[in-house]
């Protein structure tokens, strides 16, 4: 059948809704009716997969609950805007925590009208007792498309963490959260926020000394301005979460919606209108452009788990679609497995409509390889990708795009999607992330793993007086 | 407002404050509370769909002749006539080796009963009983012994409903509750727009399994009481899914003898199990000596239908014969008996005993288990889709917001541009 198209935006705005995923209030009884009349659809038919169908009887019962029923638990799996927040509390506190609030995307300079591409991304991880509180690390990286330069740092912000907002209880549109990084003894500081009421984000960093413990760190200053725009918040995959490393189910089988260990809570803005005021120490750009943000949460920094054995990226393609893919390896063969459970595949199309591939429906074959003269990591960087919508060939546009990390490197870069064949005709612009490391960061382990976590595998069910569901997995 | 966190290394509480969200986005499950029935307002809504399903498979106590029960009672939509949910279950008794196969649907009225401790009580329990005089149903759940109870029973007696009374008793035997699907969660059906949405559960159903309970019970049936013994698998679902095609599926549980357990589920659009969605596949196994889980998705799984058997009683044609390409390997499937179809309120489906042959349609036996084949694709008399649900269990508004819609924020953006 032909899907409905989509309610356009107008009519959400008019409405003064939240973006994205946010559920929004249910209207009830003769409020529901009046509105599904104003709208006109009180007499249709409703059908799976056809447009949302109004009120076809006013009825406005009690809350139904009593004993024996569960009314807190088990209801949704997000809560927005909150959880655009960053997440801490007894259950994130400990060496398994790990968040992200990562953007990556395409910029022209304001001034010369050259093109580059950014990365920035805040990692909160673990738990450093120094501190006290999670490591947070930012992650830069830029690439002169034109020069065919490329510049990166990593740093752990050693200052004192701030945070404030408007706390979980205000209206949708009233949410804020800001977390500021005060001046380390080297000058390097930083700040994030949030504010629902425009759907914006802000990514700042003033890093002029950055860590002597990794490679090749470039000094820098950004500070990144980005608003969602449509099709606003959606989920990478259609559950809302992910597992999150190879490894984990093959060697340990530990992913556990109980625990939460190894699983990912996962949020993507494809889209959002960004400007950057960016400073290097021979550069000094006004950039406009648009990003790829991304938000990922979870206890999944566990022992046994290969999360770094990844192929990532996202595509704007020519013809509107926005693709996105993760793909995992072999921690010991290095060959991909498109068969292993967390690989996924989504297309965005340009009226919003997003389709879900999961498993084997994506595969990615490696054509030519990088090898990275500073840690020697061999890099898949020219590859055939074989999706659902067709078979493209994917190029760097600079193959030295690799980022030095505490545990490795990662290969963070812009590249090109052709069609064809690997010197075919430039269809879309992506970007790609290659991870091959071990395990993990060495930072923020002050805090032991969460016992229930690293709890030996395998079966075995206590007895019953002792049984907590799930805890073996 | 601004709160700075501490430098301490003793006794440093969590993160915490302004900011910093530690309610939400945290486990997906909690048990022993989850496995009671939803309620409250999330629920209460024309998509609700939820159940608590146990087949089993055993023996006649008596005559050692092999046995399947079906059951389970759901809780749907809302029924106005009713002021709560659309309360039926579904039973069926087949008898493996003589094929005897009896199948009965309770609609039952009347006010729902349910008793229950506090939520964080460490004897959890709870109870829900319906009893019309007609039809009855009773589900209790006690914690401390990790020991269900289904009972029920049906006077009716026609084509599709056949008189029956079940009581019987499930205890949670290794492995215990395992998460299904993705990890806890399955996008259930197939919604061509692609719009499940985790913040309302539209599209999404919380699933998890209990593959093995001892079962023990008697079943009144035919004319005669058969008291039985048998190893259950049990589910439960929840979720606001009454919304994608999600009655268009070809689902299966299965036990090797090695003890190695296998279920999957794949979806159809359209009607006739011909519009094959593999792209929403999904697939579990469980080693049967460690128990350790693998799972696929998407084309991972195949059923490949080889024949199709012809109900004399609907007319309605199910691939009850085939190929199962899975990433542990290739069997084919059968039914013990193929007549093994009930009628629900949107229609007839197979809820019935299948196993699986290797390396051949004449291969060994080495696995057997259920299946679920429903293609329920009539409208109902008001023209909407069964997977909707029948109109009865539909009469709250319909709340548009449920499925997740492409928008903007609510300020057109003031900077940027494309690259």
């Amino acid at each position: 059948m032909t899907p409905p198209e989509i309610q356009d935006s107008e009519a959400f705005e008019t409405k003064n809704l939240t973006g994205g995923t946010a559920r929004r209030t249910f209207l009830t009884g003769a409020a529901a009716t009046v509105a599904a009349v104003a709208v006109g659809r009180a007499s249709a038919k409703p059908s799976p997969g056809a447009a949302p169908s109004a009120a076809r009887k006013a009825f406005d019962p009690a809350t139904f609950t009593g004993p024996g029923f569960e009314s807190e638990t088990g209801n949704q799996v997000y809560h927005f805007p909150r959880d655009n927040a960053m997440h801490g509390g007894p259950w994130y506190r400990g060496a398994e925590y790990q968040e992200t609030h990562y953007f990556t995307g395409f910029f022209k300079d304001k001034r010369t009208g050259k093109p580059y591409s950014v990365f920035f991304c805040w990692a909160s991880y673990g738990w450093d007792a120094k501190l006290g509180r999670p490591v947070w690390v930012s992650l830069f990286s830029m690439t002169d498309m034109e020069r065919k330069k490329f510049r990166q740092a990593v740093h752990p912000m050693s200052g004192q963490l701030a945070s404030s907002g408007s706390g979980p209880d205000v209206p949708a549109n009233a949410f804020t959260a800001e977390y500021v990084l005060g001046k380390d003894a080297n000058g390097n500081e930083g700040l994030f926020s949030y504010q629902s009421k425009d759907e914006s984000f802000r990514w700042m960093a003033n890093v002029p000394k950055p860590t002597t413990g990794l490679k090749n760190q470039t000094p820098y200053s950004i500070d990144c301005r980005a608003r969602v725009v449509k099709p606003g918040f959606r989920c990478p995959l259609p559950y809302g979460f992910t597992q999150e490393g190879l490894g984990t189910d093959v060697a340990n089988n530990l992913a556990n919606p109980f625990t939460g260990a190894a699983l990912s809570w996962y949020i993507i803005a494809p889209c959002m209108e960004a400007e950057i005021k960016l400073k290097l120490d021979d550069m000094d750009l006004d950039l406009t452009g648009q990003v790829y943000y991304e938000h990922q949460w979870g206890r999944i920094r566990i022992p046994g788990m290969e999360q770094a054995r990844y192929t990532w990226g996202w595509a704007r393609m020519d013809n509107g679609d926005i693709l996105n893919w993760r793909t995992y390896r072999d921690a010991k063969t290095g060959k991909y497995v498109p068969s292993d459970p967390a690989n996924r595949f989504n297309v965005i199309r340009p009226d919003g409509t997003v389709q879900y591939f999961m498993g084997p429906a994506f595969v990615y074959e490696p054509q030519k390889w990088w090898k990275s003269p500073e840690t020697g990591v061999e890099y898949p960087v020219y590859g055939k990708m074989i999706t659902p919508v067709g078979v493209f060939f994917t190029d760097p546009i600079v193959e030295v795009a690799e980022a030095q990390l505490f545990n490795g490197g990662m290969w963070e870069g812009a590249a090109r999607l052709r069609k064809d064949s690997a010197t075919g005709p430039v269809v879309g612009h992506s970007f790609c992330e290659f991870m091959w490391a071990p395990f993990d960061s060495p930072l923020g382990k002050d805090i032991p793993y969460d016992p229930a976590i690293t709890a030996p595998s395998g079966a075995g069910m206590p007895e019953a007086r002792d049984f907590r569901a799930f805890t073996n997995w | 407002m601004t709160i700075s966190l501490g430098t301490s290394t003793v006794g440093q509480p969590p993160v915490g404050g302004p900011g910093i969200e530690t309610e939400t986005g945290q486990a997906v499950y909690q048990l022993p509370r989850d496995h009671a029935w939803h309620g409250g307002a999330f629920y209460q809504s024309n998509d609700y769909n939820e159940w608590h399903y146990i087949t089993a498979l055993g023996h006649d106590l008596k005559t050692g002749q092999r046995i399947s029960v079906f059951w389970v009672p759901l809780a749907q939509g809302w029924q106005a006539s009713e002021g709560r949910p659309l309360h039926n279950v579904l039973f069926a008794f087949h008898n493996l080796d003589t094929g005897e196969f009896h199948t009965s649907m309770c609609y039952i009225t009347g006010k729902l009963k349910s008793e229950g401790s506090a939520a964080d009580a460490k004897d959890f329990w709870f109870k829900y009983s319906i009893d019309d005089g007609n039809n009855g149903f009773t589900t209790e759940y006690d914690h401390q012994k990790e020991a269900w109870r289904f009972a029920g029973y049906n006077t009716k007696d026609n084509t599709w409903n056949q008189p029956f009374k079940l009581n019987m008793t499930a205890i949670l035997k290794t492995p215990g509750y395992v998460p299904m699907a993705y990890w806890g969660l399955e996008s259930i059906g197939v919604d061509p727009q692609h719009r499940q949405n985790p913040e309302s559960m539209y599209g999404l159903t919380y699933y998890y399994t209990a593959p093995t309970m001892s079962c023990k019970g008697a079943v009144e049936v035919g004319g005669r009481t058969v008291e039985f013994e048998a190893d259950g698998w049990f589910e439960h679902q929840w979720g606001n899914f009454r919304n994608t095609f999600q009655y268009r599926y070809f689902w299966a549980w299965f036990r090797f003898a090695n003890g190695d357990l296998m279920t999957f589920r794949q979806y159809y659009q359209g009607s006739g199990f011909n519009d094959v969605q593999y792209n929403v596949n999904r697939y579990m196994f469980m080693d049967g000596a460690t128990h350790r889980r693998s799972y696929g998705f998407g084309p991972a799984i195949k059923v490949i239908p080889s024949k199709m058997w012809v109900s004399p009683k609907s007319g309605k044609s199910y691939p009850w014969y085939g190929r199962l390409e899975t990433p542990q390997g290739t069997y084919y499937y059968e039914p013990t008996h193929p007549d093994q179809e009930g009628h629900g309120l949107a229609g007839a489906y197979i809820e019935g005993v299948i196993q699986l042959r290797q390396g051949s349609p004449e291969g060994p036996i080495v696995a057997t288990g259920f299946t679920e084949m429903i293609m329920l694709t009539e409208p109902f008399e008001d023209g909407s889709d069964p997977s909707l649900g029948p109109p009865i269990s539909r009469s709250l508004p319909d709340d548009p917001q449920l499925p997740w819609i492409a928008q903007v924020p609510r300020s057109a953006p003031a900077t940027g541009s494309s690259p």
